[in-house]
């Protein structure tokens, strides 16, 4: 450890047996990952990674709804620079709202936002990262990655396993006062899983919903939030979708959660909670996936070989120590 | 090649040719500068040969055996590309997808379809229609193109401002890596980076798409359209951001500039077609010359007519909502009140309703003005809305001396819009309309990423684009190389395009 002390220089401190490495800048963080290369260590328990030193908060570009921030920002100060020019990081969940920067771009769930019809775009539009060889990644920020292999994908939702996040440009939207809750009933917890996939596809965005078993029934609780008219429309539209499988409207709902750790779901997850009797709180609700509340644990899905050759391909030496 | 050429017949049943006809009819996409050289006697490079393999299997065969005797394979869709992506330059071997045309059922509950890569998108369109559902891409050249060329090329559709680009639609791709080794990436949820989006866009460099697992929408009840005009790009630019910026999702938008409004949306009653045969003696050989004349004098002196064209300052408008009929028709009022504090005037439906009837009309038209002693070509980039007008004029500035410039903006997103040029050049002679096109290219790109535009949004990088891609992504680059070493590791697959 000693040695590795000195090698990396003023970026480390040592805490107790082990070492926190506090890179200020992308320059810093490529020369701390190839002193750790070359002495074959790895990023872990006894040598931390802290990206608060990577702070930098940028201003709000207002017609993009942008704004850039260094990969150790908490979300939570992003999301107040944001209100302050009314607009708002979104609907995340409140594991999303816990994490920093960097974790948030990175991690494999919370690095999506829904957006019509149900489908997911990555919360950052652009990204600064190094790849754990040391090369660096710079998306150009856009509405799309348009062209080519999307190198930031490498980063984007890859859990640190191939690179770290450096700064992101964050997609933001108007921020509006306007909430309101619907309750529905439906004969059985399939008709409820149809009625919310059916709004999804149909062009809902709630912020949150949770469905649970009352009384032989199915009843889901959505929450919209955004601009009044847009609420309004939405909830008509809800509405709709809902009576068209069988639902029954049940008045305004109260704000119902469920307990346990977020994970992401598949609708089959969704199903399988609710057979079993049990009731689910969505965040981030997309046909493709959500985020979820009372859904099982997923069984360990061991990396396919695509991704085995990316990691043996960028993290020869495993100098991130990360990943699935 | 022809060493190789027993061991190719026999993994792919017998279904290879060497027939002059086959490699020359694969051997070139729609690249308007191939078709400039068509018209100078000249013929793009063509392949070898062609296999049409029909399994996974066939297809990994065919790659272990290009790596072993160091054969290029080019995955060919339909040849509907417009960067050059399917041109032999290192010779070798076009592999045809066309026998992965499987459309699987839809599952309803999940709401997706598996498609095999080699399906045409009209074919899929009509048979998911029928069903009830849609996959809600729909690219000028769907008669034209095929999924996996989608796939490869990261295709947008007409009405991507809902549905998404290709890469949206996508669960799951299946295929073929450059080292032979069957993929089929894994669907959500998972852990770690989503590696289909590192494959996807790859354009034939990095792997062979054999098929995809994609999400479908039921049908939509209603479509509403309507039009405005608008006083000028800038005052349309700023409603379609207001309306999304206000959460409304359009199925379609599209500003067209002053210009490219003379051309669009206009009804013009339709003449019976005559047969050929009939064509007077006028219409068939006199017109052509005059056509070609008036074609140099004009076109090819783009400088005299594009300040012309600034006269105009008014911008037609279009918007298509879909979906469930009255949530449409709510989201078509909204979007009204949005243009019309814009400044804009209310045109009703006829023009988008017309616009939607010949919304693939472009495909027929190409061919006959470059008959005409023109050059024809698109440029479609995206950029943040902070850059989208910068980028529309600095291009304006600088294609216009070599070509008539026109400019429409579609595929809108909270963030920014992708402008869609179209540049119609000419010159004296072919050596002077190949120059002025290879000059356009250089300025026309480098203005639009200078100004804060990406080197493309839909129609990929190719040969055309290569150069500018490469230097888009920086350090990025070698990003990129080790991807083509670990998918790729010989180098076999498209060689030459997107600068790899
Ligand atoms: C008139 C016209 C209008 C157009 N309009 C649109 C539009 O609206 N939207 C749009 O996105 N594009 C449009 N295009 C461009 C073109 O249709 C798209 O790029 C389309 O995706 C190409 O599909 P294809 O099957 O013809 O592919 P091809 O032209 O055959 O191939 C394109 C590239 O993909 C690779 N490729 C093809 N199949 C595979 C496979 N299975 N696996 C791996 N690589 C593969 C090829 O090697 C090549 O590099 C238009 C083109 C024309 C001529």
């Amino acid at each position: 450890m000693k040695t590795l002390l000195q090698a990396l220089g003023p970026v480390a401190q040592a805490v107790g047996d082990g070492l926190v490495l506090r890179p200020a800048s992308e320059r810093e963080l490529v020369a701390v990952l190839a002193v750790l290369r070359d002495r074959q260590a790895s990023l872990g328990a006894e040598v931390m990674l802290d990206r608060s030193a990577l702070a930098r908060l940028g201003a709000v570009q207002d017609r993009a709804m942008t704004l850039e921030a260094g990969a150790g920002v908490p979300v939570r100060v992003v999301e107040s620079k944001a209100n302050h020019a009314r607009l708002t990081l979104g609907p995340l969940s409140p594991m999303a709202w816990e994490a920093s920067v960097g974790e948030l771009v990175e991690h494999p769930a919370l690095a999506f936002r829904a957006v019509v019809p149900g489908r997911l775009e990555p919360i950052a539009a652009g990204i600064t990262g190094v790849l754990a060889d040391g090369h660096l990644v710079r998306s150009a920020v856009g509405p799309r990655h348009a062209a080519g292999p999307d190198l930031a994908s490498l980063l984007v939702g890859g859990g640190g396993a191939l690179g770290l996040v450096t700064a992101a440009v964050l997609r933001l939207m108007p921020l509006h006062d306007a909430e309101q809750r619907r309750l529905f009933s439906f004969g059985t917890f399939a008709q409820a899983l149809e009625a919310t996939r059916e709004a999804l596809s149909a062009g809902v965005t709630f912020a949150r919903a949770v469905l649970r078993g009352r009384a032989g029934r199915t009843v889901g609780e959505y929450t919209l939030r955004g601009a009044a008219a847009q609420v309004d429309r939405e909830l008509e539209l809800l509405a709709r979708c809902a009576e068209h499988v069988g639902g029954r409207f049940e008045g305004l709902g109260r704000e119902a959660e469920v307990d346990g750790p977020e994970r992401e779901a598949s609708w089959a997850d969704l199903a399988s909670a609710l057979g079993h009797g049990g009731s689910v709180e969505l965040f981030r609700p997309a046909l493709t996936s959500v985020i979820a509340r009372g859904v099982a644990a997923h069984e360990f899905i061991p990396p396919g070989p695509l991704f085995k050759g990316l990691r043996a391909a960028f993290d020869r030496s495993h100098v991130l120590g990360r990943g699935p | 090649m022809l060493e190789a050429r027993g061991a190719l017949e026999a993994v792919v049943r017998g279904r290879l040719s060497t027939r002059e006809l086959d490699r020359l009819a694969t051997g070139r996409d729609l690249w308007p500068l191939t078709l400039l050289w068509l018209r100078q006697g000249k013929v793009p490079p063509p392949p070898d040969a062609v296999v049409w393999p029909g399994t996974d299997d066939e297809v990994a065969s065919v790659v272990r055996i290009a790596r072993e005797r160091r054969l290029a394979l080019i995955p060919f869709g339909a040849g509907s590309g417009v960067c050059g992506g399917t041109l032999a330059v290192h010779g070798g071997v076009m592999v045809d997808l066309k026998r992965f045309d499987t459309i699987g059922p839809v599952d309803p509950v999940r709401r997706c379809v598996d498609v095999g890569a080699g399906v045409m998108g009209e074919t899929l369109e009509r048979r998911l229609a029928a069903r009830g559902w849609t996959l809600g891409h729909f690219p000028s050249s769907i008669g034209m193109s095929t999924v996996g060329g989608w796939l490869a090329a990261r295709s947008a559709g007409q009405l991507s401002s809902r549905y998404g680009k290709i890469e949206d639609m996508v669960l799951s791709v299946r295929g073929v890596l450059g080292t032979g080794e069957r993929f089929e990436t894994p669907e959500r949820p998972f852990d770690g980076p989503d590696v289909a989006q590192v494959l996807l866009g790859s354009e034939g460099t990095l792997c062979v798409f054999t098929g995809a697992r994609l999400r479908v929408h039921p049908r939509p009840e209603a479509r509403v359209f309507r039009a405005f005009e608008v006083p000028s790009v800038e005052r349309g630019l700023e409603a379609i951001r207001r309306v999304f910026r206000e959460g409304l999702r359009p199925a379609v938008v599209r500003l067209y500039d002053p210009f490219d409004t003379t051309f669009v949306g206009r009804a013009k009653p339709a003449s019976p077609r005559k047969a050929p045969s009939k064509r007077s003696a006028l219409e068939a050989t006199v017109l052509p010359g005059v056509l070609k004349r008036l074609a140099i004098e004009t076109l090819g002196r783009p400088g005299l007519v594009n300040p012309l064209t600034r006269l105009a300052t008014r911008s037609r408008l279009i918007f298509m909502c879909e979906g469930e009929a009255k949530h449409a028709a709510a989201e078509d009022r909204a979007i009204a009140a949005a243009c019309l504090s814009m400044g804009g005037v209310d045109l009703g439906e006829g023009p988008g309703r017309e616009w939607y009837r010949k919304r693939y009309d472009v495909n027929a038209r190409l061919p006959r003005l470059m008959e005409a002693g023109t050059f024809i070509d698109t440029m479609e980039v995206s950029a943040p809305w902070d850059a989208v007008f910068e980028v529309y004029e600095r291009v304006r500035e600088v294609a216009g001396a070599y070509a008539l410039v026109l400019c429409h903006f579609s595929h809108a997103y909270a963030d920014g819009c992708s402008l869609y040029f179209s540049f119609v050049g000419s010159g004296r002679t072919e050596a002077e309309i190949e120059d002025r096109y290879q000059q356009l290219w250089r300025a026309a790109l480098g203005a639009a990423t200078s100004a804060g535009a990406n080197v493309s949004h839909h129609h990929g990088i190719g040969l055309l684009k290569a150069r500018a891609y490469q230097d888009s992504l920086g350090e990025g680059r070698h990003a990129l190389a080790t991807l083509k070493r670990l998918f790729d590791p010989d180098g076999i697959l498209n060689p030459g395009k997107l600068g790899l």
